[in-house]
């Protein structure tokens, strides 16, 4: 098992990912909102202040999604993120990488 | 998930000319019920509708996938699709009319198929492209074929 760690920026992305995974069998997922280093660094650090049109990405929040999966399901996960987000052409969409599980254990009430 | 095994047995309803939601949806369980003697029209009916009081499944763009899980009469999911020549009200989240109907029934006890398949639905009519294929078939057969040519198209 692995677990998925998903940055997206732009809702209609989590959106359509989100349904994706429902789609091909990953039945949780956890929805964190975040802040990008670039939303951080220009409006925290003045010096960065001036610096935003470098910086891609800054008018939408991040949003992190954790979630574990089967190998067949990460697969099909990395290839639904293309699909989703494939076609665009803009700077720091986000970025999805995979960690291996040591142990899991699911915690049912 | 793979729409593929239940568009192949799906009721298909091409360009019908039902007046309003209830109407269409009342004929497409209907056409079910020639599938599966069971079904019971107006139960299911019942149903769909109180689900459409929470909220409308009528997702925008001109596409509603009403859906129920059923206690009797069914084994698997089911599936059924109506285009329509006149669009019709559906409360959709964007105020536009329905001219594409996809019912999904499940038996009880089998959430995390009905989940799936709604997704699918879902991801696969709000591509623009696969959607204006779909709704440019004009009968029962290119309407299949464009499901079947949709579901392809998607990663799962």
């Amino acid at each position: 098992m692995e677990l998925i760690v998903l940055v997206i920026k732009q809702a209609k992305f989590l959106d359509e990912i989100l349904t994706g995974f429902v789609d091909i069998g990953i039945r949780g997922a956890t929805v964190v909102g975040g802040r990008g280093m670039g939303q951080v660094l220009s409006s925290d650090v003045p010096i960065f202040a001036s610096l935003k049109d470098m910086l891609p990405g800054l008018d939408f929040d991040t949003h992190m999604v954790f979630s574990v999966a089967d190998r067949e399901q990460v697969e099909k996960a990395m290839a639904l993120v293309k699909e989703v987000c494939g076609d665009c052409d803009e700077d720091g969409i986000g970025v999805l990488f995979t960690l291996p599980v040591g142990r899991f254990m699911p915690i049912k009430g | 998930m793979r729409l593929a095994p239940f568009i192949q047995n799906a009721v298909i309803i091409a360009e019908t000319d039902a007046p309003t939601r209830d109407v269409a949806l009342r004929m497409m369980l209907r056409k079910l019920r020639a599938l599966i003697p069971d079904l019971e029209v107006e139960s299911v009916l019942k149903d769909i509708l109180i689900r459409e009081q929470e909220s409308s499944t009528g997702i925008g763009k001109g596409i509603a996938i009403p859906h129920a899980t059923v206690s009797e009469g069914l084994d698997s999911t089911v599936m059924a699709v109506a285009t329509l020549k006149e669009p019709i009200d559906f409360n959709s989240v964007d105020r536009k009319k329905v001219s594409l109907i996809v019912m999904i029934l499940s038996p009880e006890g089998m959430a995390d198929g009905h989940l799936r398949m709604l997704a699918r639905v879902a991801r696969i009519c709000s591509r623009d492209a696969i959607l204006a294929e779909i709704m440019e078939a004009k009968d029962e057969d290119a309407l299949r074929e464009a499901f079947l040519a949709a579901d392809e198209k998607c990663v799962g």
